[in-house]
């Protein structure tokens, strides 16, 4: 049987469990965003790493090119151009300067996370959900409901006050009664009402925070493949870089074609070091996110 | 006690006990209107969200996906050039790889969310 005070008073009670478990479901996807987001700070460590690792052999692309003192050279099929070759030399500049320091001098995690995140526009591992738990406006609002019902006024059914009065001096008079009934009774109605808005609230907070986290997965896939290709172009450079052995007779034939062409036209293989170490500066220079202009 | 509050009953209040259960009546109407205008709401804003979330992970998904397969035949290309002293092959590759990064797919992120509030957006895999 249901007891009319009673019964308001436990829909106040219902409604404010339900939020509870409500918050504590948006509290548990947002921790897991916030995990996921510290795996994806490690992806872009980690896109720092391969950047940092790139610079030496850049530079020792650069000096070898350097070595065969090419300039422009327009007229043979092999172009080098001298301001790709400065852009190369740069790199090494480019990167301190996002790292805030000497490279030289080793790096903290925080100086390589810096590199890595180059091109990001906010800091990965804050979550950015629009809806703050701490601004629904329902659990404020429900913890005052139930405190008016446990001895403030009850301004909701306008007999709030005489009916509390009256439980308590024992004199059942008719209005009293209905003031005590209709007002717990209104006093739950609108406590589930809040509650639905509270729960309505953390429910979208929580789509908002798995859309962030699918945006995350996408920026975590771009992170991960500019540092392979950055690791697989670095293992290219090394690679072009490796002395071979070129038996006597390509030696003379190469000579000869120095001396009678009398143009410094670079090697097969210093164009090669050149193409790569080209494409690795440019993927280097390559933002995660497309909103900043490459450097 | 019921007898006793049912002897306290009296003609003049029966107006108020009238007044007291429409009263009653209506605002628990009331807030159940309320109640269903904040879950249309709530499901409308939820099917949004849920809905570009579905597009971002499938399409970012098969688009780096593909992206990581041109990229993979791309160095295979490219270690063959090198070995084979094959200059316009390797150039070739490596402007391919460089096309493929420099072409952001997150830039589609705004694109997505005008496109979805078009009627009739589909999206094709």
């Amino acid at each position: 049987m249901k007891i009319p005070v009673w019964n308001g008073i436990r829909k106040t009670i219902d409604a404010k469990n339900r939020v509870k478990e409500a918050e504590a479901d948006y509290r548990y996807r947002h921790a897991h965003y916030v995990a996921f987001a510290d795996l994806v700070q490690v992806d872009v460590y980690e896109l720092g790493q391969a950047r940092v690792s790139a610079l030496p052999a850049l530079e020792q692309a650069s000096q070898i090119i350097g070595k065969a003192r090419m300039g422009d050279h327009d007229n043979t099929p092999y172009q080098i151009s001298t301001n790709e070759l400065t852009k190369i030399e740069q790199q090494n500049a480019k990167l301190t300067a996002l790292a805030g320091g000497s490279l030289a001098s080793g790096l903290t995690v925080g100086a390589v996370s810096a590199i890595g995140a180059y091109g990001i526009a906010g800091a990965v591992g804050v979550a950015s959900t629009g809806t703050a738990i701490a601004s629904l406006s329902g659990a404020a609002a429900t913890n005052a409901t139930l405190a008016a019902l446990g001895g403030g006024a009850l301004a909701a059914g306008g007999m709030g006050m005489a009916g509390g009065a009256a439980l308590l001096s024992g004199i059942f008079t008719l209005p009293a009664l209905a003031g005590i009934v209709v007002g717990a009774e209104v006093i739950g109605s609108r406590a589930e009402k809040k509650a639905d808005n509270d729960i309505a609230n953390i429910s979208i907070a929580n789509a908002e925070v798995d859309l962030e986290m699918a945006k995350l997965k996408a920026m975590q896939l771009r992170v991960r493949e500019l540092r392979a290709t950055t690791i697989k172009l670095t293992e290219s450079l090394y690679e072009a870089m490796r002395p071979r052995k070129i038996n006597w007779f390509m030696r003379i034939i190469s000579a000869l074609k120095r001396l009678f062409t009398r143009k410094q036209a670079p090697d097969e293989r210093i164009y090669q070091i050149y193409l790569i170490a080209k494409s690795l500066s440019s993927v280097i220079d390559e933002p995660v996110e497309p909103q900043q202009e490459r450097a | 006690m019921v007898s006793q509050i049912v002897a306290n009953l009296g003609a003049a209040a029966a107006p108020t006990l009238i007044q007291s259960i429409a009263n009653y009546m209506a605002t628990v109407e009331s807030e159940e209107t309320k109640r269903q205008e904040i879950w249309a709401h709530h499901d409308a804003i939820v099917h949004a969200l849920n809905q570009e979330r579905d597009v971002i992970l499938a399409y970012f998904n098969h688009a780096f996906a593909e992206r990581r397969l041109v990229i993979e035949q791309c160095f295979d290309v490219v270690d063959k050039s090198m070995h084979a002293n094959d200059h316009e092959g390797l150039s070739l590759a490596l402007s391919t790889i460089l096309g493929v990064i420099h072409d952001n797919p997150l830039k589609d992120f705004e694109t997505f969310k005008r496109r979805m509030s078009e009627p009739g957006f589909e999206i094709v895999l």
